[in-house]
Order: C-alpha cells, then structure tokens, then sequence
C-alpha cells in the first residue's frame, strides 16, 4: 500500500478575527497573567531548506513516487551543499587549537587536574593525550557553558546547617533556604553557571596550589588537592563549594574522554579504546550480542551515511524501507 | 488571538496517544488537529545517524527544554520546592511522538490484580495490610474489558514477545503469570544480551520463570498497520533516549500519524504551547488557547478537547484551565485533580562484576533482556510479610555506553566488598575501567508505587514557565512500604547473582530517600485518575472528564496506582479503547458522559 503525497496543510487564516463560539477567556479568568515571551522562533522547516544534515535527502516540497526509491525523493531547488562524509581530512591540527572559553594558565591548569582523574601517557592516553581539555573548553563557550536547556529563574537555593532554617528564611523572597542534607536531593540548584564554577574552581585551585600553580606540583601533591576536593575540605572553596567543583570537573572529564570525538576530545578515540567500546556502530548480529565484535572503534564522522531505501555495504543490516514521505508541511 | 477554522478534535500533544486518535477518527471522517509545542521530526531525516551519547543521553536533545519550563517537587508538604533546573529523575519528550519517540520500548500488558488492586488485597489479605494513608483504589475496568484492545494494539503496531499465557493455556517460556490474551505476539522475542543468559539460566536453576522482555521494537521485519514494512531491531545500541534510525522502535510518527495525515483531516502544528482549555458559559470546553514558535496567539476550537500530553503536561493544563464554571481548573470541581501521583520504584540494589569477562553490554538495547514476575504484584505470598506490592526482576539491560556507565562500575568503598578500584578516579580507576568496563553486570528492578493523601501535583505559588505561567509542582517521597519491599527484593536479587557467580557483588541492601537529581525513570502516573464516579476520580474509563464531558485525558494520568511494569502498552490499549467508545457511542450523544 502506497501513502499518497501529503497534501499542505491548512494555512491558519491569520485575517480572520472573529470571536470562537461560547467566547474566549479573558486573561484575567484564568488568574495568571500571559507574558508575552520574548524571543520569536524559526519553524524548523523553514529553516530546512537552506541547512542539510545530509545531501541526498529530501526536503519540504518534494515528491517522492514510491516509498522504497529514495532516488524519486529529488531535492527542492538546485542545492548541493557538501558536508563532510567521513573522507575529507580533519579540519585543524590537534596539537593547536583555539581556546574558546579558557585562558591559557586556566586550560593548564584545568588539563593537569583532569590528568589526575585519568591519567596516561603516550603509550596508554589519558585524559591529557585524549584532549579532554579541548571537549571541556568548547563546552563552556556555549551560554552558561551548560550544553542543555537549563532553567535559570530565582529564587535559588541556600543551604543552612542543622534541623532550622535561618530566622530569616520567612522573609526571603530570593532565596529559598533548604537544609543541607536534604540538598542534593533537588540536584544542580546553584546560581553559579558551568562557567561560573569552573572559573571560580580553578582560580580558587590556583590559589591553593601556591606559586607555579597547580600544573607545578608533583602527581601525588595534586592528588592530595583532589582528594580534599571530593571530601569538600580543600580550604579556600566557598564559590562554587569543592564538592561541586570536583562533581563538576569528573562529569565533565568523563564527557570528555568517552565522548564522540567530533565535540573535541577523547583524541584517536583513546577513550574507546580503554575500556573496549566500537563506537558509532548502525547494526550488530545476533550473533555478535555473544561472541563480540571485531570491528574497530568508530566515530560519528566515520559513520556511513544512511540513505532511505539503499542497503549498506559492509556488516550493516538496513531497511529496505524508505520513509521520505512522511514528512509533511505545516502552517 | 488567531482563530482558527473550527475542527472536530484538537489534542494538546502529537505523541502516542494523539496518533492512535488522530488515525482513528480521521479515518473515521473527523477533522482533527494536534498542538505540538516541540519540532516536527520523524525516523527520516531526523534520526539518521544519530548514534550520539553527548548530543541525546548527556544534552537531552530529544526532551523538554528546561529553560522554557520544567517542575517543581518537595519531598513532603512541609519542605520546600524547587525547580529541575537540569535533567534528574524522568525525561519528557517534545516533537512529534514525545516521550514515546524516544522511549526505551519495553511493552507490557498490566496483570488482572492489578485492575482491582483494593478488592484483590482486601480480600486476600484484609484491609489492615493496606499502608496508612493510602489512596488506592480499584480501576474502574478489567483486564478482561482492555484484552482486546492490547490485543489489537500489539499487532498494528507490531510488539516482539513470547507469550505465557494462552487464552488460559500456560506456556512455558514465557510469562506464566500475565493475564490470558487472545492471541500469541505478532512477532518473535527479541535477541537477549550475553549476561541475560547468565540471568535466566540462575533463575530457572532457583524455581522462578524467566521469559523475554516484550517490546515494541520488531524483531523482524514486519508490516504494520500503515502498510510499510519496517526494518527488524539493529541491536544498535543506541535506543532509550534517541530517535530509532530505522523505524523499528513503534512510535506515534512510525506508523499512525502518517496514516492520519494522508487522510487530509488531520495537521500537526508544531513549535506551538498549548497555555489553557477555553470554556463556554456552560462549563463546557470551546477549544485551545496556545502560543506559537513565533510569540503570538491563537485559538483553535473544536467540538473535543483531547489532553493526549505527557502526565505532567495533562494534568497542568487542567490545573491552569480555570474559569468560571471550572474555578479551580478543568476536571477538577472536586478538588481531585493532582491525587494518586504515582511513579516507579526504578532500582539496582546488586551489581556483579565478572571480573575481565567481556559482556558485549553495548549492543542491543533495554528489551533484550530476560524478566522475572515471580516477585511481581502479589505472585507471591504476602501473609508474613510487613509489606504489599512486588516488583519485576530482569538482567542485564545492553546500550551502555561509556559515557553514561562509567560511573557505575562499582568501586571498593561502596557495601564493604573488596572491589575493583578504591575510588571512581585516578590511575586505578583508570585500570578498572580497562579491565571491567563491559563486565559489570546490574540486576535491576521496577516496582510498583502506591499512591498516598501527601503524593500530590498542584501548582507552585513560586517558579514560572517561559510565559509567566505557574509550573506543576510535585510532592512525592519514598513511604514505609516502598522501603519495605525495596529490602525484600534486594535480598532476592542478591540470591539470584550468587547463584550467577560473579566474582564481586556490591549490594545496596537499602532504598534511602527519593533523589529528584538521578534518573529513574519517565513513569509518572496519576494526577488524572479513572474510576467508577465523580466522588472518587477525575475520569471515567475512557479519560472523559466528569466535570466536562467534551474533554478527554489519555496517558497514564488517568492510573489510579502504578504496577511493577512500564505505562506504555497499557496507554494505548486505553486509547484504543477510548477511540473506539468516541466513535461508537460518544458522537451519538455528544457532550455527555458514556455510560
């Protein structure tokens, strides 16, 4: 069975401004005032015709004949963007990159603390060889250095010791005090960003390690420091608090080494190799899900591209099954 | 404010529940439009090669932006609330299929005790035995009522499994506990990963009755209710929280909403916010008011209202519907409205390391694995014990990947047992990753949740979404109960990994407090909940409002309490069931309540 193509859907008649039946709700019946939000929008599907993720697709206002011949899925207009398949060559020397967010003392110092959460050497890289410090950086260039939708409206939290609240928690209006021990429970809830912790760490690191820093002080002078850190008694630590600052630094370290190479670290994928991971794979046997795989590790940049209604080469099992024409328009 | 052309149904949502509806009725003859406030998005192009930890399992590409709007919770009335400022304990989705676009794909069928779970315990064991403060209460239907629907559902949408139970045949292999169905699944189980194995064979080896995960993942190529034949299971490794590349993960977008959309009657709207439920002077619901990806508003009306949104999305909505008629919010004019929040007790209470075995755990994906319900519900005899409910037991679930697993492996100043590494950095963790990495095997539970009078959702009188709107806040801690049957099955657990001979066993023999700051699951029930009248429930059967019969909830808001088993497959055989009721007896007599 053949689904036609989809038709447009119904524009919204933006000039037709008559009431609905039985009355709209004034604002003020629902007791909560409707801001007007502040940032407009692309609809994705304008957007999609001039950015491609992949060549051979197609985009909105295409027709596609059947669903198993993606060659009748042709393009809307002439464009043939190229993007990267996996042959081009890498496109900047590793050994140099530009920091993005890091000074040059502060990506020193962040990348001998991050040596010491996993640490190597040429010949069994560590989180110093992998570039974690590069993943790390380019991370925190992004708004807050969060890499997610992060909700960032007050009050914030404070922590207070002990069963009692301040006597002032009453009467705060910006801050919500919470006790310490039941904190953590509520996850991330400080007013510092990622950047804010990092940079604040690592100055507050610095300061600590005295002169020559803390890329000058031997391996087991560091792992003192680190081992202060994660117990939140590393002194000179009140924005972010040590323990937040270590979380913080490991989550991002494991990001770092274990990610895919294309976010800029886990270099020559030394992440993947360590622990034995392939990677980007598409499929596996099930065969392979007992006796493991062979098959090298893989990153996303290597990963053959997948065309709809085209069966791969090598071990891939895909599809022969399209579905170009599900997409549709909308208003 | 935009008005729109009138239609027969608009939906707040286009996830799973809006495409069983939507292809239903439209093929049925109704006009209908969803409000979707994520992006349009489908298996092609936009989970093609898409097999990024950072981007889907780290940076949540495929869920709710939290900086537009998120939830509040508090472990108890007398704390107080704060935001998810980041991704904790459950996942919603947004676009086009939701939540379960990228769902993991397990795909039950709930047991018949679970319908009437008061009656069924009052009877076997005496009211006594139920915990103090509790709110549960019999749903108003059977498994017997919803049997043909999950039936249907497993063949449209094409669910892999072995089956247990044969129109009361007992089958072995498969789950010998689960209610008769009808018919066997349409598909074969999927493939189980290497320490599955292991797994079965100790429990089949202590007396209990392993049998494959069902899921809603094809095994095999198979033709499903649209026609198109998709692609078997890859055993990619990259499934719960992402997009399925091939379409053999169902969703709403694989199978009924394009076949919705061919019709002509139905459009998707995407990037647009549903803010509130209009109302007419007769209490009765106009339509929905929401604001688009560009800032402006709109109206469209409609005969029906369907809340076909995530939990929390559904019952906010009915919290932020307010009016005249409705002071307090849709559903809610008897204040039951946010009762019976339920969600899952989602655990590991032992990890087995076997010690530089290599397990192959990052193929395959949540469903290829092997379960137990020998623990589940009240298979078991409750009469000695301090406690009600069970949970399923299963091992050992694939997709790892480094990312989001190096953190668990287990290290030595966790339960006292010598381990691998004495803490989770340094050269020796380093080591320990080397060696054991993919050798790490948990056992892992999910359990039932019973809802009580201080588990609650209202809205917060503090934090706002991006529109000024009040967030849904949620008050929910871990109860007596929980902790009871969280001890006892951790103590089955660690019988079941010796019997698996692991080199190392690390043992979390307690439940401790409910952690909003670590995933769990995306099992939030309640809030909506179905019953036999207005006095004990939001709903009837079918989702319809008994305050505004024009308005339907699906999903799991409407669970009175929440089984030892994941929401999805009983939602849509409860969609099902409403669609068929709306075209068969709701259109005949609008406006009113089925009887």
């Amino acid at each position: 069975m053949l689904l036609p193509n989809y038709p447009g859907s119904s524009s919204p008649k933006s000039s037709d401004n008559r009431s609905a039946d039985g009355g709209l709700p004034a604002a003020e019946l629902l007791g909560f005032p409707i801001r007007e939000p502040t940032v407009g929008r692309i609809s994705r599907r304008g957007f999609l015709a001039s950015s491609v993720a992949l060549a051979a697709l197609a985009t909105v206002g295409t027709s596609c004949a059947t669903d198993r011949d993606e060659s009748a899925c042709t393009p809307a207009s002439g464009e043939s963007l190229v993007v990267p398949d996996g042959t081009a060559p890498p496109p900047a020397d590793p050994d140099s990159p530009f920091l993005r967010f890091f000074t040059a003392e502060e990506a020193r110092a962040a990348d001998a603390l991050v040596s010491r959460l996993l640490p190597g050497t040429p010949e069994d890289p560590g989180a110093h060889e992998a570039g974690v410090v590069f993943y790390i950086d380019h991370l925190l260039s992004s708004p807050g250095g969060f890499g997610q939708g992060t909700y960032r409206h007050a009050p914030f939290a404070q922590a207070y010791e002990g069963t009692t609240p301040p006597v002032s928690a009453a009467l705060d209006k910006q801050v919500v005090w919470v006790s310490k021990a039941d904190l953590p429970r509520y996850g991330y809830q400080s007013a510092l960003t990622f950047q804010d912790i990092w940079r604040l760490g690592l100055a507050s690191l610095e300061h600590l390690a005295g002169s020559g820093g803390f890329a000058g002080l031997s391996a087991s002078q560091q792992d003192a420091i680190i081992t202060q850190l994660e117990a939140g008694t590393a002194p000179g630590f009140t924005q972010p608090p040590a323990k937040d600052f270590f979380k913080l630094v490991r989550q991002h370290t494991i990001e770092g080494m274990f990610g895919d190479p294309i976010y800029g670290g886990n270099r020559d994928m030394a992440g993947w190799k360590l622990v034995g991971y392939p990677g980007a794979q598409r499929a596996y046997l099930p065969s392979e899900l007992q006796t493991g795989t062979m098959r090298p590790p893989q990153s996303l940049a290597q990963m053959e591209r997948f065309h709809a209604g085209v069966p791969t080469t090598g071990n891939a099992i895909l599809p022969v099954s399209g579905s170009c024409l599900v997409h549709g328009l909308h208003a | 404010m935009i008005t729109h052309k009138h239609v027969d149904a608009v939906t707040v949502g286009a996830g799973w529940t809006a495409g069983v509806l939507a292809q239903k009725l439209t093929t049925a003859g109704l006009t209908m439009v969803s409000i979707e406030r994520g992006p349009e998005r489908y298996a092609h192009p936009d989970y093609a090669h898409n097999h990024d930890p950072i981007r889907n399992s780290v940076r949540k590409k495929m869920m709710q932006d939290l900086a537009r709007e998120s939830w509040t919770w508090r472990p108890n009335p007398s704390s107080p609330a704060l935001p998810m400022r980041q991704y904790g304990s459950f996942h919603p989705g947004t676009g086009i299929g939701g939540s379960g676009a990228h769902w993991s794909g397990m795909h039950w069928r709930f047991l018949p005790s679970d319908f009437n779970y008061r009656t069924h315990y009052t009877e076997r064991y005496g009211a006594g035995k139920l915990p103090a403060g509790n709110r549960i209460q019999d749903w108003p239907i059977t498994y017997a009522d919803l049997e043909p629907y999950y039936t249907q559902v497993d063949f449209e949408i094409g669910v892999s499994g072995q089956a247990g139970n044969l129109r009361g045949e007992l089958i072995a292999g498969g789950n010998v506990f689960e209610g008769p169905r009808s018919k066997p699944y349409p598909l074969p189980p999927l493939e189980a990963t290497k320490p599955s194995l292991i797994f079965e064979s100790a429990c089949k080896g202590m007396g209990y009755h392993p049998f494959p995960q069902p899921a809603g993942i094809l095994s095999r190529a198979y033709v499903d209710i649209s026609g198109r034949e998709r692609s078997g299971c890859l055993y990619c490794g990259f499934c719960t929280r992402y997009g399925c590349e091939v379409d053999a993960k169902a969703s709403a977008g694989t199978s009924l909403i394009p076949l919705a959309l061919a019709t002509g009657r139905y459009e998707i709207r995407t990037e647009c916010t549903a803010t509130h439920i209009a109302t007419a002077d007769n209490g009765l619901a106009t339509g929905v008011v929401y604001i688009d990806g560009q800032g402006r508003e709109h109206f469209q009306p409609a005969d029906m209202v369907y809340l076909t949104a995530y939990t929390l999305s559904n019952v906010r909505l009915l919290l932020l519907s307010r009016s005249t008629k409705h002071p307090n919010g849709l559903g809610n004019d008897r204040g039951l409205v946010g009762k019976n929040y339920t969600y899952q007790l989602w655990e590991s209470p032992v990890t087995g390391v076997f010690e530089a075995e290599r397990m192959n755990l990052y193929m395959g994906n949540t469903s290829t694995i092997k379960v137990i319900y020998d623990f589940n519900a009240d298979n078991f005899d409750h009469s000695k014990l301090d406690f009600v409910g069970g949970s399923q037991i299963f091992s050992c679930l694939g997709e790892r990947d480094p990312v989001t697993s190096v953190g668990d492996l287990p290290i030595n100043n966790e339960a006292g047992v010598a381990m691998p590494a004495d803490r989770n950095w340094g050269q020796p963790w380093k080591d320990a990753l080397r060696k054991n990495w993919d050798s790490f095997v948990p056992i892992t539970i999910q359990g039932e949740s019973l809802p009580y009078d201080d588990q609650f959702f209202d809205l917060d009188p503090t934090y706002t979404d991006q529109y000024g709107l009040p967030l849904l806040r949620l008050t929910f801690d871990w109860h007596d109960n929980d902790q009871k049957l969280y001890r006892f099955i951790a103590q089955r657990c660690q019988e079941i990994m010796r019997t698996m001979n692991a080199t190392k066993i690390k043992v979390t023999p307690e439940l401790g407090p409910y952690d909003y700051s670590r995933y769990q699951s995306t099992h939030v029930t309640g809030g909506a909940i179905m019953g036999t009248d207005a006095g004990n429930s939001v709903t009837n059967s079918y989702g319809q409002l008994w305050d505004t019969p024009n308005v339907f909830v699906t999903g799991a808001a409407q669970y009175p309490q929440n089984p030892g088993a994941n929401p999805t497959g009983t939602l849509l055989a409860l969609a099902y069931r409403t669609a068929e009721a709306i075209r068969q007896k709701y259109l005949k007599a609008p406006d009113k309540v089925i009887g």
